[in-house]
């Protein structure tokens, strides 16, 4: 894992081959939903219908918007961010060709995750961790509040350029794909 | 693992057998020694000279007044499921053929010697080992000189606590008598 000298204990923190090992034996088979953050193991079963009602909505938005070009719209995929980091962001919107195993963070052009129990999750460590690894374009939907976080210029100390825009103005990714936020419950 | 109805993200705990896969596959090679406590991982890599010394020479002195049917065994896993596998610095327990961890039900006695980790063997590991019913925990304190001598386990930590300097013969509940002259 990592051997710095210890003498104290020091809590070890699991790699993405790790957690796929795991996941492998089965040890996360009752949750519908497993991400490694951080080094540790995150698990969510229940998602309920505004939050599943609204981000398949955005989705087949997204879908839409996709026509013509070679990017891909992919929900609840799994995302490698080495060695740490694998969450599965409700939506992922990736430079094709597809491929086989965890969406490389290479390719990914936008992620998007919708917010209704989650917010200060999603706006702080999940934000944190997408701006580490260079996410360019990350979008969090706050179901409550009806508006959208859009962040951009990730860093090491997090999103450069963050803005919120209320349901209703349409979004353009910065990969050109232009989505309209009405209509959304 | 362990699924209540969670629409938040709730932090899993690995269990027994999640930590054994991982070990198996080498994911804890580069340590010395690896634990689960309460569903982590803890790992450690070095012990310096005070605490090598202290426990070997603990653990000579519980080896020769042993009885029979008790059996002495250092720095061995000891299962206390789901979540929780510790590797004690000094075990004494009901002397048997056991496959893979010591099983808790054998458990006479646990030893942690502390040098740099006084304040977690004080806290969350007799916590966890009192939750378990480790019916007697000993935490040998090398930097204070003292032992403290953990008994009375239950699911809110060890209701008796006494601390003896070292100097003192310690006698445990399995009758087993020690020197505590010159440990440290």
């Amino acid at each position: 894992m990592n051997a710095p000298t210890l003498t104290r204990p020091h809590k070890a923190r699991l790699r993405i081959e790790n957690f796929l090992l795991l996941d492998g034996s089965g040890a996360f088979a009752e949750f519908s939903k497993t991400e490694l953050i951080e080094g540790e193991i995150y698990v969510v079963n229940s998602q309920f219908q505004r939050h599943s009602y609204v981000k398949t909505e955005l989705a087949f938005r997204l879908r839409e918007a996709t026509r013509g070009t070679s990017l891909l719209v992919l929900v609840e995929g799994a995302v490698a961010m080495p060695p740490f980091n694998m969450p599965e962001p409700d939506i992922t919107v990736m430079h094709g060709p597809l491929g086989s195993g965890p969406i490389l963070i290479e390719t990914v052009s936008l992620i998007v995750e919708v917010s209704d129990t989650s917010l200060d999750i999603d706006l702080g460590r999940k934000a944190a961790i997408y701006a580490r690894h260079g996410v360019a374009d990350y979008w969090v939907v706050d179901v409550e509040g009806r508006q959208v976080h859009i962040h951009r210029q990730p860093g090491e100390a997090g999103y450069a350029g963050v803005s919120v825009q209320p349901y209703g103005t349409p979004l353009t990714s910065l990969a050109g794909l232009t989505i309209a936020t009405d209509d959304l419950p | 693992m362990n699924a209540p109805a969670l629409t938040r993200p709730h932090r899993a705990r690995l269990r027994i057998e999640d930590f054994l896969l991982l070990d198996g596959s080498g994911a804890f090679a580069d340590f010395a020694k690896a634990e689960l406590i309460e569903g982590d991982i803890y790992c450690m890599n070095a012990q310096y000279y005070r605490h090598g010394r202290a426990k070997t020479e603990l653990a000579f002195r519980l080896r020769l007044v042993l009885p029979p049917g008790l059996a002495m065994v250092t720095e061995t896993a000891v299962a206390m499921p789901p979540h929780d596998m510790p590797e004690p610095d000094i075990i004494v327990l009901e002397a048997g053929l056991y496959e893979g961890p010591i099983p808790l039900a054998a458990v006479q006695l646990l030893v942690e010697v502390s040098d740099t980790t006084l304040d977690i063997d004080l806290g969350r590991k007799a916590a966890v080992y009192a939750r378990h019913g480790v019916p007697e925990y000993w935490v040998v304190d090398v930097q204070g000189r003292q032992v403290h001598v953990h008994r009375d386990p239950s699911g809110g930590g060890y209701d008796g606590i006494t601390v003896t300097a070292f100097g003192t013969p310690l006698t445990s509940l399995a009758g087993l008598t020690v020197a505590t002259d010159d440990l440290a």
